[in-house]
């Protein structure tokens, strides 16, 4: 680089100014116009090349990373741990996340067996190919759970056309949700007073002292016996507050969806 | 040229069970589809229709069990006990725009735009509007269902109208 700017000093010329500034300009700056008008070079390259040093973009250079103290990298020094590294590095695109890295951490101190207190049953010196034999087996046996998990909670869909467009929702009922929250509980109050219904209050610590709960409690126990009782539901939806996917459709002008890729977490 | 749009948006209806001594657990009970408004004449105004229709509808879905449990009651054993539930919903939080569509209420320019009194639009910051008189829920239920089955059926545009 010292060679090159010697170079380019020796080949340029000082460049002549093109007259003496005008007395409307000197009056209005106030003070002598500025005689410097710069080099005029041998090449347009070195004009260019000129430019951009005299920006200084150079001097303002710093490493990407600073490395943090006590930096000892290369700990991933066997295949194995070359696997965890690079699944690490590269999972869903971008990588594991913080929070994702300590779950992998964890993950991977129960499959090793050796975090503390984890519990020991059949199935603690088996490996992943005692249960499922391969790659597909594997998928299958994810998916499986999930549809599973999906199933036993009950979860429904429609297809509901309005105005001559179909939306599908999601959904359960209501009800079958209360009966198993009631099932599993462990500590569920049936009527207002514990073990009877109780007068309508003025004390508004718990939502069965609303007036509102109280009046259909009695109004139940009136009109059925003792043994019965009010299941109160309060429901909230909010349409600010989204779902989504993360798919994305690439849509042209007018309207028709021409790619759909997932985004990169 | 090219637009980024989100290719599946819903938002959860969740609910919550008074009765339950633990609080502000909530559950998802449904996954409402979002309706964006299309390329159509009267595209916002139809959106909002549909919006209605599809909120009220789910709603209808995910509480179809618990309106009809609610009138005859659901057997549940309780320990050794056999007691008789009535399922109530008691409360339902949204905003104004979902509060709107579920009361069939109009959107945007109304003569009474408050959902719970009906005070008209010139005097609702006005203190005559404290002393309005308030919406019977059911009497309004009971026009919008009549306004409902007429339009449906195409019959007496004169009283839909007044309706």
């Amino acid at each position: 680089m010292s060679k090159m700017d010697a170079l380019i000093r020796l080949t340029r010329r000082a460049r002549r100014p093109a007259g003496p500034a005008q007395k409307k300009t000197r009056t209005a700056n106030g003070r002598a116009q500025p005689t410097d008008a710069g080099y005029e070079y041998a090449t347009v390259a070195g004009e260019a090349r000129q430019h951009y040093e005299d920006l200084r973009d150079w001097d303002a250079k710093m490493p990407l990373m600073t490395k943090r103290k006590n930096c000892r990298p290369g700990l991933f020094n066997s295949y194995r741990l070359r696997m965890v590294e690079r699944f690490a590095l590269e999972c869903g695109g971008g990588g594991l996340s913080l929070i994702d890295q300590e779950k992998l951490f964890n993950l991977l101190d129960v499959w090793d067996r050796t975090m503390p207190g984890m519990p020991v049953d059949a199935g603690h010196y088996l490996g992943i190919r005692d249960a499922v034999h391969s790659i597909n087996g594997f998928k299958d046996a994810l998916k499986d759970d999930i549809d599973d998990a999906v199933e036993s909670e009950g979860w429904l869909k429609a297809n509901l056309e309005v105005d001559g467009e179909s939306y599908q929702a999601i959904f359960r009922p209501a009800l079958t949700v209360g009966l198993e929250r009631m099932r599993s509980a462990t500590e569920i109050k049936l009527w207002s007073g514990g073990d009877r219904p109780s007068q309508p209050t003025n004390l508004r610590e718990h939502p069965m002292d609303a007036d509102a709960f109280r009046q259909c409690e009695s109004e139940v126990i009136k009109e059925n016996n003792e043994s019965s009782f009010v299941l109160s539901f309060h429901a909230f939806s909010d349409a600010s507050q989204l779902s989504s996917s993360g798919g994305m459709f690439w849509c042209d002008g007018v309207g028709r969806r021409v790619v759909v890729e997932r985004a990169a977490p | 040229m090219f637009a980024l749009k989100p290719a599946h948006n819903l938002y959860p209806l969740r609910i919550r069970i008074v009765n339950e001594n633990k609080q502000d657990v909530w559950f998802t009970v449904a996954y409402i589809p979002i309706v964006r408004p299309k390329k159509e004449p009267g595209a916002d105004e139809r959106a909002r229709k549909r919006r209605s229709a599809i909120l009220q509808r789910v709603l209808y879905l995910v509480f179809r069990s618990t309106i009809a449990a609610s009138h005859i009651g659901v057997k549940v054993h309780f320990g050794v006990r056999e007691l008789l539930c009535f399922p109530r919903l008691l409360l339902y939080i949204c905003d104004l725009p979902e509060e709107k569509g579920l009361l069939c209420l109009k959107g945007g320019k109304t003569a009474r735009p408050c959902s719970m009194c009906t005070v008209t639009h010139k005097l609702a910051a006005a203190p005559e509007a404290l002393t309005a008189e308030d919406r019977d829920a059911l009497t309004l239920l009971r026009d919008q269902a009549e306004a409902t089955g007429l339009r449906q059926r195409k019959e007496r545009p004169s009283r839909r109208l007044q309706l």
